[in-house]
Formats: structure tokens, C-alpha cells, sequence
């Protein structure tokens, strides 16, 4: 069984100035006894006092205006920050997609970059190895992949990304935007091999701006404010209460 | 099971606390270690791309290390008077260790910033990138060795069985560099200016350092001075073993002492700030 679980978690994230990122500074400040107020750090309350609980069948999207603490929020579940104040308890084999490219190297050959995202995956070479042959298929990037993947373009280099990284199967995904890949034929087939994976993932987070996405793909829904959790529940209701809130103000 | 909690909990007696810390550090030790993987093909991954684009890839970097280091101990056995024989083989060995530990320390410094994308990019345990550094440069300082070999066949410069203590020497070096790394690195992440400062210290103890010059150079009663430098203890424990001159208990415990000692001090440093130095990135 998998689980998330936020316990009134408050993340404080603190931004530090040119001046309070410098040691002079701080040897004369303290010397000085006087303290500027640019030396001081500043403290951005990223999440604050945040509960809620996903168990196995829970797909979360996340939606709210820029900064409003879902790129926190997904870091937090990954382990990748500490909460400040409160517990977060994951229980599951987790993988992040920020960034499915993580890892690659544009110099190295399509085969080694197999290897290469395999590895921060978390695959043994050994079983990165045995995977490579399918993986090879389903990038229908043929002898493509002998050459360095510098000569790729966007949508080839993406389209193996994808297709590595789609070959683990994760308890809990977080994701930043939906993962897909490349051109309209290949995103057919990309969409349908994320929709089997996502089916197969207990849990699932989902932060993306569109909503149509965070329908097909989500049953529940978070709205952040300001790091405030405004509403958590089923995602028609969230996301009726959000549009709402969204046309009020324009 | 993961379960993380807020680190602002003051309420445990300071001890616990500290065993707490400890523990932290040798887990985000441990656990970067165990992502050999991710850290071999980060820390190979320059070599490899050296290799891609060029034939004969980090030689090239070996050739030129090899003459410079040929080109000095010219000049200096003929300002010295002393015999090339005696000093190129001696200055190489010198220059290529001095490269090795510099090399570490300098790179350091940008050890976390370098790494933000992977770190910020999944949970992994932030010692990898120190790892896969130490790992860079020990890649690279095993490419300089052939030079080492090469001028000791052409000089023809005697080895003893003692040469097998090179190993127990590069292992304190590394096992300092682990911990030494990851904590400078730490600081340089939160201040940028240190970076500028760990430059400045290296090169001046470039010059306090016996690496092109020989510790019998130093009158007596400053020798002490070779103790108080961590740089001059590593480089003599270190070549002492490659030249077959005896090298003194002192310096072992003096290095082991750094090594050892240094890790405990900084386990708990490195279980507090290994998680929240991604703040800083």
C-alpha cells in the first residue's frame, strides 16, 4: 500500500540577497554591530500549515497562480526539501518527473544515454541493458541511436526520454507538467503508454497548468495560495471553486 | 517507509540531538556511496566526452601535464645545480599529486551549484555530486600517473616494495577529500564569496607546501612547520612512499588523525545541512 501523508507542514524557503550570501558581509556586520536590513535573510513561507493525505488510487492535481507553492509542493514529496515544521510521510517506491531528461548526456551516443537515464532511475546496468532493445523499439529511433545525441533534435531527444524513463514502474509519480513526447503520431502513442503506467501507479501528483489534462488524468484536486491549501477534495468540486475564484477576480 | 520531519524541534536534550546529526551524516555518506552507479557515469562523463571528441581524449591533458612538468624540472635542475636525474622524477610525482589534491579542493567550491539540476531534479543524496567529483579527479590524477611511470623509466629511478603504501596514503587523501569536500562545498554553496577565498589559500600554500621544493630545504627549526601543514603531511606521506624515503610515524597519525578525525567532526555537520543545503542551490 502506498501512501502520502502532509502533517500541518509549513516550508519556510529562505532567499538570500547578493549581500547576505557573502561572508564579508557578515564579518562586517557583526564587527560593525550595526545590521543592515538587506543582510538579513529573507524568509519565504513556501507551504504553510498544510495537511492532507493521498492513499492508493489517489491522483492529486495540483493547480494555483505562479508561486503559489506547487513546484514546493512537489519538491516535498519527493524528498528533495525538508519540510520546516510539521512530518511528511511517504510509503512507496517514488519517482520524480520534473525533469525526464535528468541524467542525459548530449555528447554520449542514443545507447549509452539509455544507460545513462537508466542509472538515475534507478536500474542496475544489467538491467538497463535487458530493457535497452525495447526501448530502442518504442523510440522508433533506429540507427539514430549509434550517433551522439547532440545531433538529435528536440522532439528524437525527447522521444527517448520518454521512452527510458516510462520503463520504470514507480508506486507514486510526482510529475511537473503531464510527460508525453514528440510529434502528433508519436504522441498518440506516448499518451497511451503514459495512461497504462499511470493506471499501474498508486499514486500519482500532478501539478500542471491545464485543466483539461488535470481532468483526464486526475480524481482529486488541490488549489494552493499564496503556500495555503484553499481547497482539497474531489476535482470537480476543487476545480469549479478555483475557475470561480479565478473569474471573480478578472 | 520515508518519514520526514520539521527540523526546528528543540525540545530533545542537545546530546541526542548531536547523535541524531551523526547518524544523518553517515546515512547521506553511505547512501551516496551506494549510488555508485550515478556517480560513475557523472564523474567519467568528462573523460568520456574528452574521449568522444578527440583521439586519444584526456592523453592529450596527460601530454601536457607531462611537459610542463619536464619543462620545470629543467629549469630548475639547471638553477639549482642539481642533476636532472635527481630532479625531474621528483618534481613530476611533486606537480601530478599537488594537481590531485589542488584539483579536489578547488573543485569543491562548486561541487553543489554545479549539481543543482540533478539535485533539485530528484530525491538523491546530495554527496553524490561530491563523490562523482573526488571520483573526476582521481580518473584524471590516474591518466597523469603513466607520466610518473614514464620518467621513472627513463630515469631509471629505483622503487622499493615500499611503493605499496601509496595506497593506504591515496586512501586518507580520499577519505578527507570526502568529508573536506562536502563541507567547504556546503559553506561555498551558502557563500559565494568563500569560493574566491579557497582559491587564494590554495595557491598560497602552493608555495608553503614542499611540492617544488624538497622538505630538507627548510632549516630545522622550522621543520615543525611541515607537521602544521595538512598539505605538506598528505604530499609527504604520499610521495615518501613513491621515492622510498622513510617517511615518519608522525605523519601517518597526523594524516589518519585528519582523515578519521575530520570525518567524525563532520558527520554531524554534514547530517544537518545535507538536506538543507538544496535551499542554497
Amino acid at each position: 500500500m502506498a501512501l502520502v501523508r502532509l502533517n500541518n507542514v509549513t516550508l519556510q524557503y529562505p532567499i538570500y540577497s547578493p549581500q547576505s550570501q557573502s561572508v564579508r558581509a557578515h564579518l562586517f556586520s557583526t564587527l560593525g554591530g550595526r545590521i543592515d536590513s538587506s543582510h538579513r535573510v529573507r524568509v519565504v513561507q513556501a507551504l504553510r500549515d498544510v495537511s492532507f493525505e493521498l492513499n492508493d488510487g489517489d491522483s492529486l492535481g495540483l493547480v494555483g497562480h505562479n508561486g503559489a507553492g506547487k513546484t514546493t509542493m512537489l519538491r516535498l514529496i519527493s524528498g528533495i526539501y525538508e519540510p520546516t515544521v510539521g512530518q511528511v510521510t511517504v510509503q512507496g517506491k517514488l519517482s520524480t518527473y520534473v525533469d525526464i531528461t535528468l541524467g542525459m548526456d548530449p555528447e554520449a551516443s542514443g545507447w549509452d544515454n539509455i544507460i545513462l537515464r537508466a542509472a538515475f532511475l534507478g536500474l542496475t546496468f544489467a538491467e538497463a541493458r535487458a530493457k535497452s532493445p525495447e526501448i530502442a523499439e518504442f523510440s522508433e529511433l533506429g540507427e539514430f541511436l549509434d550517433m551522439p545525441v547532440r545531433t538529435y533534435s528536440a522532439g528524437m531527444f525527447m522521444r527517448l526520454a520518454f521512452a527510458v524513463t516510462t520503463t520504470v514502474q514507480p508506486e507514486i509519480m510526482v510529475m511537473d507538467e503531464m510527460i508525453g513526447a514528440g510529434d502528433a503520431a508519436f504522441l498518440e502513442k506516448a499518451m497511451a503508454r503514459a495512461r497504462s503506467l499511470l493506471a499501474k501507479t498508486k499514486i500519482v501528483v500532478l501539478a500542471t497548468h491545464s485543466t483539461d489534462i488535470m481532468r483526464l488524468f486526475c480524481n482529486k484536486a488541490a488549489w494552493l495560495e499564496k503556500g495555503q491549501l484553499v481547497s482539497f477534495g474531489p476535482i470537480d468540486q476543487v476545480l469549479e471553486q478555483y475557475q470561480r475564484a479565478v473569474q471573480g477576480q478578472k | 517507509m520515508q518519514s520526514r520531519r520539521g527540523s526546528s524541534n528543540f525540545s530533545q536534550p542537545s546530546l541526542r540531538i548531536g547523535m541524531t546529526l551523526c547518524r544523518g551524516g553517515l546515512s547521506e555518506l553511505v547512501e551516496g556511496l551506494s549510488n555508485w552507479r550515478i556517480w560513475h557515469l557523472l564523474g567519467s562523463g568528462d573523460l568520456r566526452r574528452r574521449y568522444a571528441r578527440s583521439w586519444g581524449g584526456q592523453f592529450w591533458q596527460t601530454l601536457s601535464t607531462g611537459i610542463t612538468a619536464a619543462i620545470m624540472g629543467v629549469v630548475w635542475s639547471v638553477l639549482w645545480r642539481v642533476p636532472i636525474a635527481q630532479m625531474l622524477p621528483y618534481l613530476v610525482t611533486s606537480l601530478i599529486l599537488w594537481q590531485f589534491i589542488s584539483g579536489m579542493i578547488g573543485d569543491s567550491v562548486g561541487v553543489f551549484p554545479n549539481g543543482a539540476n540533478i539535485l533539485l531534479g530528484q530525491r538523491i543524496a546530495t554527496s553524490t555530486v561530491v563523490y562523482s567529483m573526488i571520483y573526476r579527479n582521481f580518473l584524471i590524477f590516474l591518466h597523469n600517473a603513466v607520466v610518473i611511470v614514464v620518467v621513472f623509466a627513463l630515469f631509471w629511478q629505483p622503487v622499493s616494495l615500499q611503493i605499496v603504501l601509496i595506497v593506504p596514503a591515496l586512501l586518507l587523501v580520499l577519505v578527507t577529500s570526502v568529508w573536506f569536500s562536502f563541507v567547504c562545498g556546503a559553506l561555498c554553496a551558502r557563500f559565494r564569496d568563500l569560493g574566491n577565498v579557497v582559491q587564494s589559500v590554495l595557491q598560497l600554500a602552493f608555495y608553503v607546501t614542499p611540492v617544488i621544493w624538497r622538505p630538507e630545504f627548510l632549516a630545522e627549526k622550522h621543520r615543525w612547520l611541515l607537521y602544521a601543514n595538512p598539505f605538506a603531511v598528505f604530499m609527504q606521506i604520499a610521495r615518501g612512499t613513491v621515492f622510498n624515503e622513510p617517511v615518519s610515524a608522525i605523519n601517518w597519525s597526523i594524516a589518519s588523525g585528519i582523515a578519521f578525525g575530520g570525518l567524525l567532526l563532520a558527520l554531524p555537520i554534514i547530517g544537518a545541512y545535507r538536506r538543507r543545503l538544496t535551499f542554497w542551490l
